[in-house]
Formats: structure tokens, C-alpha cells, sequence
């Protein structure tokens, strides 16, 4: 049993609905320790809200998320933080007045488990701040930072945290394919550290040479899973991303 | 080119000392002891609402907390005979209790959402203190409540009821107090997670900052200052009624100080409050007797226009420049 990889992360049967409108269905994963997950699917398929009922954001309407062995599923984003889970966002969230340096001091100082020093958080941060390329930028106002640098950012601030599961929300939106391979560099040099990440893109550039394991969603359910490679033959993720679909896959 | 953080400390004692100092070369300047204490005491007020801020909250309701602290060491002086020294810290608890409902109703409202709110959450204990004229005398309010006691140090008496250079130098010590006490919480873990609130709740939360509990601290520790500032208010009159305490006036001018003043720098709101109201009772008074308070719609409109981060933040940038 010890000599297995542990479980990091286990979704059940996790359901989400707004009204009328089924957002997510059924949804039944779980992601190892040291693994990478990426989640592909077109707009729309509830990529996004998966990631928010994951960290907490919001509540499911059916089914259960199991972090580390502890059901998480009511427990809050912050709660979450500390105990070791941190995420980016589609739309990077950064302090816009605090200088760099000061945003990802903040995510060493709060979100761990053990509380740092001043000194030590600081310490930790410009470690950080070099790993993403950013030390030379540590006393700009994060206001000031292009999107591809306020990505970066929100990376090295969730990864002061120390968490030992990363999900990260489209994060190669709106990069170009260069920037695109710096990441998916630093991503696998990530993993090599023991740090288990959770991908969503609904391109596939980045996701597609990074990850272990791809599961295909569309409207909401499960399509297909497996490795990259399998999945970017399987017709039905064909249709789900060029939008021709078949009779049985109409108004889902 | 950013300004060394202790040559803003150095400024602020500076003109602490130049506070303190200035009596001993105008021994009888009472209305400049009376005016001047005053600011004071609006400067702590402004402090006060600011702590709030500091999480991003702008509060248009503080004068239930400064009426709530006055009506209850009032009527805690009244009843019990109790001495104002002992009301001022007891009273002011009725202001803590207000805020503990303010933070668990308006927990989820933001910005003018939660500006709008406060605005009419005063009008509650206003209105409830107005009619319940068996314990509050009502619109009447009270008069000859008890007023700030006499201290004695050995030979020294500290007469700082009617005395007005002993009420200004314990105003002072006041303010001077909270200054130090907001510089301390600005610039300790708990600041830097109350800057983070309020820059990005998002990012906030997503660092394991628990938003609500800290934008809660903020809000219990600023209603208490606030209301020992109604409090001494209250017994530096010597009278209070409603009108007077939970006036949209009183909810204003902490905004306004702390605008002027500038809300970034420590010193900010006490700077905007010794400027501003001594411009006020002292120049525009005697010019325009009846409308002097609206110097700080001017004001605000200047400042907001040429100074959007207030005048502290004006002059130590250009110092450094």
C-alpha cells in the first residue's frame, strides 16, 4: 500500500447546477501524487466551474472532493490554501499597488501551513521570483506587468504557498507559442520537485506535452480520458472541438 | 525614487513635538488650546474610520459608532454617577456591539453597495435613541453630564474638564497614541493582510487569508475608537443629543480628513484633520459665519483633483523628488 502512489485528489459523482442549466455532471476523477491531469474541452464545458468547486469557490450541487483524505467539499478557498492547495485564475489576480516582490511575499506569508518570518517569507519569494524569471521586476507594481509577466506572477505567489496540488485555469490563454514553451518547461520542472498539477486549456498546446493523463469534457460530462495521445485520436473529442457533432450529442 | 519609510516617522515626530511644544511660548492662547484639541480629537476620529479602510471598506455610517460610544458613557455617567474616565472605555463597548451587527449583516456588501448601507444604518440607533425618551430623554437629549475629572500628579493638577490647555494636552496624547498604535497595526502581519483584502479579495482569499475575519477585526477595532471619541465628545461638552452625535456631519469628516490628509501614509488623516479643521473654525468661520462648513466640499473637490492621494502623499513625494 505505502509503495503505491498516494491519492492526491478524488472527485465523485461532483454535479453542478444554475437553474435549469446542468453545468457539470457526474463528474468521477482522481489524480495521484506527482501526477499531471489536464482537462480539455471547448467554452463552456464546465472546465472552469469544475476548477471552482474544487478550491472551494463554490459549492456542488451533488457529490464529493477528497484532498489528501479529508473531504474538502465544504471548506473554504482560503482553508483550502493552507492546507495545501493553490490555483490561478483565468484572468490573473494580482495585488495591483503591491510591488512583485510584495505579491508573492503575501502567498508565503499567508497560505502556508507553518507561519515564516518576515524575512523568511522574503527569502522564499525571491527564490521563487527566479524560478518564473521575474527577480529583476521584484520592485514593480504588479499593475505594470504584461499579461504573459501577471501570469508568471500569480504562478510563483501560488507556489509560495507550498501546495502540494496546483491547478492552473487556462493558463496559456493569450500567450504567445513562445511563452507558451517557457511555461510548459518550468511546469515539468515543477513536477519534478513532487508537486502534483491540475491543467485546464481549451487549446491544446501546452496541455498536450505536459500531461500524464488528458480527460475530454463537453457540456458538462466526462467524454473520454487517457493519454494525450489517445485522446487527440478519439473522434467524439474531435467533434466536441470543431463543433460538428452527432445526432446522439445534440442539446445535451 | 520612493521615500525612506522613517523620514515619514521622523516628519511625524517632528511635528508631534511642535504639537506638544507650542503652548510653552503661548501660555494663554485658549481658543488655539480649544480649536487645536479638537482637531485632535477628529484626528483620532479620522484614524479611527481609517483602520476600516484599511481593508478597502469606505464607511458613510461611522457616526452610529461615535453616538453609540457618546449615549453610552452618557447615560452610564448619568445613572450610575459613574466617573467619565471609566464610561469613556465602558461606554464605548455599545459601539463594538453595533459593529459586531454591521459586520455579520453587510458582511457580503461592497464598495457604494456597502457606502449606501452604512449611510442608513445610523439612522437605527438615531432613531431608537431619539424616541425612547424614559432612558434617553429623547430629541431633548441631556445636558450637565459629568465632565473629564481632574488628575493629580503629586502638585500637578490636570483640571482636563475645565481646563483647556490640560484638555488639549490629553487630546494629544491621545491622538499621538493612536497614531503610533496605526502605524504599528499598518506595518504588522495583520496590515499587510488587511492591504491584501484590500487590493484583491480574490488573490486575498486565494492566499489563505481569511477575509472576513480580518475585515471584521478591522471593523470592531475602528468602531471602538471611534466611540471613545464620541465619548470624550460628549463629556468635553458636557451635553449630547442625538442630532448633534449621529449626524451625517460626523460620519463625513473622518472621509474627508483622511481624503485631504492622504489615506496611504500613516500620518494621512491626522494631517488632514489638524489642516483642515482649524482652517475651518479659525479662517472660515470668522469670513463666512454662515456657511464656513462648506470649505470642505472645496476642499474635497481640490483635492480629489490635484492631490488624488492626499496632501501627505503630495508633499513627501515631492520632497524626494
Amino acid at each position: 500500500m505505502d509503495n503505491r502512489p498516494q491519492i492526491c485528489l478524488k472527485v465523485s459523482r461532483l454535479s453542478k447546477r444554475y437553474g435549469g442549466q446542468q453545468v457539470l455532471r457526474d463528474i468521477s476523477f482522481s489524480l495521484q501524487e506527482g501526477e499531471i491531469l489536464g482537462i480539455i474541452g471547448p467554452n463552456g464545458a464546465g472546465k472552469t466551474t469544475l476548477f471552482n468547486i474544487i478550491t472551494g469557490w463554490v459549492p456542488p450541487s451533488g457529490g464529493e472532493v477528497v484532498f489528501l483524505g479529508e473531504k474538502t467539499t465544504d471548506w473554504t478557498p482560503d482553508r483550502l490554501c493552507r492546507g495545501g492547495m493553490a490555483r490561478t485564475f483565468q484572468i490573473p489576480q494580482v495585488f495591483p499597488e503591491m510591488s512583485v516582490l510584495e505579491n508573492v511575499m503575501t502567498g508565503a506569508w499567508f497560505g502556508q501551513q507553518s507561519r515564516p518570518s518576515a524575512a523568511q517569507a522574503r527569502d522564499q519569494s525571491r527564490e521563487l521570483l527566479g524560478l518564473v524569471e521575474l527577480a529583476a521586476k521584484e520592485a514593480t507594481p504588479a499593475r505594470e506587468l504584461s499579461l504573459m509577466q501577471q501570469r508568471l506572477l500569480e504562478l510563483a505567489r501560488a507556489l509560495a504557498t507550498r501546495p502540494k496540488l496546483l491547478l492552473l485555469d487556462e493558463v496559456a490563454a493569450g500567450l504567445s507559442l513562445k511563452a507558451v514553451k517557457c511555461l510548459s518547461n518550468l511546469i515539468l520542472r515543477l513536477r519534478t520537485q513532487g508537486l502534483t498539477l491540475l491543467l485546464t486549456d481549451h487549446l491544446l498546446h501546452l496541455i498536450m506535452p505536459v500531461s500524464d493523463r488528458l480527460l475530454a469534457l463537453d457540456q458538462g460530462e466526462i467524454i473520454a480520458e487517457g493519454s494525450p495521445q489517445d485522446l487527440i485520436q478519439n473522434p467524439e473529442v474531435e467533434s466536441a472541438y470543431l463543433g460538428v457533432r452527432g445526432a446522439a450529442g445534440e442539446e445535451g | 525614487m520612493k521615500l525612506k519609510p522613517y523620514h515619514s516617522s521622523i516628519l511625524a515626530t517632528a511635528a508631534a513635538l511642535g504639537l506638544a511644544a507650542w503652548p510653552l511660548f503661548f501660555p494663554d492662547a485658549f481658543l488655539y488650546f480649544q480649536v487645536l484639541g479638537m482637531a485632535c480629537l477628529y484626528g483620532t476620529l479620522a484614524l479611527a474610520w481609517s483602520i476600516y479602510a484599511l481593508s478597502g471598506a469606505i464607511s458613510l455610517g461611522h457616526a452610529a459608532f461615535f453616538g453609540l460610544g457618546a449615549y453610552g458613557s452618557a447615560l452610564l455617567n448619568h445613572y450610575w454617577h459613574w466617573s467619565p474616565f471609566l464610561t469613556i472605555f465602558l461606554g464605548s463597548l455599545a459601539s463594538v456591539s453595533f459593529g459586531l451587527l454591521w459586520s455579520l449583516f453587510f458582511r457580503r456588501l461592497r464598495g457604494v453597495y456597502l457606502g449606501l448601507a452604512s449611510l442608513a444604518a445610523v439612522e437605527i440607533p438615531r432613531v431608537i435613541i431619539d424616541n425612547w425618551d424614559a432612558v434617553t430623554y429623547g430629541s431633548m437629549g441631556m445636558t450637565g453630564l459629568g465632565k473629564l475629572p481632574t488628575l493629580s500628579l503629586g502638585s500637578w493638577q490636570l483640571a482636563f474638564g475645565s481646563d483647556l490647555k490640560a484638555q488639549y494636552y490629553l487630546l494629544l496624547t491621545v491622538v499621538i497614541g493612536a497614531t503610533i498604535l496605526y502605524k504599528l497595526a499598518m506595518g504588522s502581519r495583520w496590515g499587510w493582510a488587511l492591504r491584501a483584502v484590500r487590493e484583491n479579495e480574490t488573490a486575498a482569499t486565494m492566499m489563505g487569508i481569511r477575509v472576513n475575519r480580518e475585515r471584521t477585526k478591522a471593523l470592531l477595532c475602528s468602531s471602538y475608537l471611534t466611540g471613545v471619541c464620541g465619548a470624550l465628545y460628549a463629556h468635553i461638552l458636557g451635553l449630547i443629543e442625538p442630532a448633534l452625535v449621529f449626524s451625517l456631519h460626523v460620519s463625513a469628516l473622518p472621509l474627508i480628513f483622511t481624503i485631504f490628509g492622504g489615506r496611504t501614509l500613516f500620518f494621512g488623516p491626522v494631517l488632514g484633520a489638524l489642516l483642515l479643521y482649524p482652517l475651518e473654525q479659525l479662517v472660515f468661520q470668522p469670513l463666512f459665519p454662515s456657511g464656513h462648513a462648506a470649505v470642505y466640499g472645496l476642499v474635497i473637490i481640490l483635492t480629489i483633483l490635484f492631490f488624488p492621494r492626499g496632501i501627505a502623499a503630495w508633499i513627501t513625494a515631492r520632497k524626494s523628488a
